[in-house]
């Protein structure tokens, strides 16, 4: 079952999870509403995060679980945002899911 | 920590590369267990029977022995020392083997 | 399960053919997703699977370099390929896509014998 959300002025299709149906979808724009939909303002900060989940998908071909994300942004931002407090507290509840929802990935596979 | 091996193989030999891997890598104490077209590594002759001959005495070998006697193998022409087993054997054997690697 | 439970996963197919190789792969990011501790042996047929420059795409398959590329950030970093299985196939380690420890079949048998699972795909 898909559902459309607005954004952009387009119609977008998402599934009844709210991801993306089509990757090619995605735009900053986009992000915002996927993100004003689970309740979360886009700050400069989560953007940061957004992007680097966007090269994750693009480098590895996988939506990252919530380990192998700490693991990526604590390489690429620093040991500083590389732990799970800070994700946490960017993106309350499953980050690593919830990331993925925002940046337009599929739902990652490994995580519950 | 040292833990006991059943290598489980299912595929012919000469069909396959994992027979001769597992005899490649199997170490003194472990076991091997041949089911299915594995069994075709019994036939006399072959360079997978005398391969199977010339591993360490302190191997055991096993065979299912309906998977055998449906290839139509003799069983007068296996090597003594493969033991042939049934289903319950191969339950047993299974349980008795701290793990079981199935090729 | 105890923590400390270490498996070892034998990679012995050949993508982007075989359906096996990607079952693999699937269960090695799944077992460490989970933080079970996953050490991955590149053997026989499987170690095809470490060549770099395979466009698969080609043939309508989803190429597997990606993901291989990913495994130290999901946190399996004990890669080991088969020395033997690399010689048959007139290969040697150094050019692959991931960096793996060259093992002896001496070496395998002690892995095998030392990790608490073994599964073979």
């Amino acid at each position: 079952m898909t559902q459309t959300i607005h954004a952009d002025g387009r119609d977008i299709a998402v599934d009844k999870e709210g991801f993306l149906v089509s990757l090619d979808d995605w735009s900053e724009a986009v992000a915002h509403e996927l993100a004003r939909r689970e309740g979360i303002e886009l700050t400069p900060a989560h953007m940061e995060v957004i992007l680097l989940l966007r090269r994750f998908y693009q480098t590895f071909q996988l939506s990252p679980a919530m380990r192998a994300l700490v693991k990526f942004v604590g390489q690429e931002l620093g040991k500083d945002k590389g732990n799970s407090m800070y994700l946490l507290t960017l993106f309350p509840g499953s980050p690593a899911k919830l990331g993925s929802k925002i940046a337009g990935l599929p739902k990652p596979e490994n995580c519950l | 920590m040292r833990s006991t091996l059943l290598h489980l193989l299912r595929h012919a030999p000469q069909d396959d590369t994992h027979f001769a891997t597992s005899l490649r890598v199997i170490g003194p104490e472990q076991g091997l267990l041949l089911i299915e077209d594995a069994v075709y590594a019994l036939l006399p002759r072959t360079s997978a029977v005398n391969a199977m001959q010339l591993l360490p005495a302190s191997i055991r070998l096993f065979a299912l022995e309906s998977d055998v006697l449906a290839r139509g193998l003799a069983i007068d022409d296996l090597p003594q020392r493969v033991s042939l087993i049934d289903y319950p054997d191969m339950v047993e054997l299974c349980t008795r083997y701290d793990k079981v690697l199935s090729w | 399960m105890e923590p400390d439970l270490k498996s070892l996963l034998v990679i012995s197919r050949q993508p982007p053919t075989a359906i096996a190789a990607r079952e693999a792969l699937d269960l090695a990011l799944a077992a460490a997703a989970f933080g079970v501790p996953v050490s991955l042996l590149f053997m026989d047929a499987g170690v095809l699977q470490l060549l770099p420059g395979q466009e698969s795409t080609l043939i309508e398959q989803k190429p597997v370099a990606s993901n291989l590329q990913a495994l130290p950030m999901f946190g399996v970093e004990d890669l080991f390929v088969c020395q033997h299985s690399l010689a048959e196939r007139g290969l040697q380690p150094g050019r692959f896509i991931i960096n793996c420890k060259a093992v002896d079949s001496a070496e395998i048998a002690t892995l095998l014998e030392h990790h608490d699972q073994v599964v073979a795909l």
